[in-house]
């Protein structure tokens, strides 16, 4: 299927005919365009609902891909930990609970 | 759980990374407003929101579809937050709690508010309202309808005597305006609080 962005709307509230949950889902899998359009959508439904808004949702999605794919890579969590610049600012990946101990975290 | 979400869970649970950030895209804003009921430190929110995620990631092969997906995923948040909160109040390292015991302890948890929450929150409320109110009339309603009042598409429709794809349209149509609308405001790094 082709790129629509009303379906990635309708996608978001769980309203999908049945018939293309399937379809549109699997276009999303590969479709980085329609992507970013689903946290954009998703940015204003939260803001709707919670008056709450992300800064950075772009930058949250790599940082959390990015600690899952060096835990996996790795194999070792102990070491995933690390810092991905966004913006103005940083975000650190959680330092991680590896399988020998529980984890730890510097004091705040 | 809805089928959508029974998909990407699977195909995450079998490895397909793509799946869980399609999932992670859906739900980050809903979590984030979860843990900043807790947390008022705007990079914190943000930080706390990566490692409920994470954490969710972790405990996926455990997921057994008997809840929603984003009903498990809310208590993660949840507890996410409160054990940050409960280390922060009391100068201990962080360490997981069981929720059950996190949720004992709540009560002696501080009030995070802050002045410049307050502000930030009414930076939010009138750009947002401000954004709202330049909608056309049929939109502003729907999206209304969905979005804070909670109603299904097939209620919509119903309330405004349209077709359902006009509802979609209409609530897809109105949600690209805020976005147009809000654009400088959401990237401007101003990590934003909620409601009380």
């Amino acid at each position: 299927m082709t790129c629509n962005h009303e379906l990635i709307s309708a996608f978001l509230d769980g309203e999908l005919e049945p018939i293309i949950v399937a379809p549109v889902t699997g276009h999303l899998l590969k479709c980085d365009s329609c992507c970013r359009k689903l946290s954009e959508l998703a940015q204003v439904q939260s803001a709707m609902r919670e008056r709450c808004l992300l800064p950075d949702p772009e930058g949250l999605t790599r940082s959390v891909m990015l600690a899952i794919t060096n835990e996996k890579t790795l194999g070792n969590p102990g070491v995933a930990a690390h810092r991905v610049q966004q913006g103005s600012g940083s975000v650190r990946a959680p330092e991680m609970e590896g399988p020998s101990g529980p984890r730890t975290r510097a004091k705040e | 759980m809805s089928a959508a979400d029974g998909i990407l869970v699977e195909k995450a649970k079998k490895g397909d990374h793509k799946a869980f950030e399609v999932l992670v895209r859906k739900y980050q804003g809903r979590v984030a407003s979860v843990i900043a009921r807790t947390v008022s430190d705007r990079s914190r929110v943000q930080d706390l929101t990566q490692e409920a995620f994470i954490k969710a990631y972790r405990a996926l092969p455990g997921f057994r579809g008997e809840s929603a997906f984003y009903t498990w995923l809310y208590r993660i948040a949840v507890n996410t937050a409160k054990n940050w909160a409960l280390s922060a109040d009391r100068g201990v390292p962080i360490s997981d709690m069981a929720l059950e015991d996190a949720d004992r302890v709540a009560s002696q948890l501080h009030d995070h508010n802050t002045p410049e929450r307050h502000l930030l929150r009414g930076e939010l409320i009138a750009a947002l309202n401000e954004a709202i109110a330049g909608l056309a009339t049929v939109m502003r309603e729907a999206i209304e309808l969905r979005d804070i009042q909670g109603k299904s598409y097939e209620e919509i429709a119903a309330i405004m005597e349209c077709p359902i794809g006009t509802v979609r349209s209409r609530i897809f149509r109105g949600r690209q305006e805020i976005v147009d609308r809000m654009s400088g405001y959401m990237k401007s790094g101003q990590p934003l609080g909620p409601a009380p």
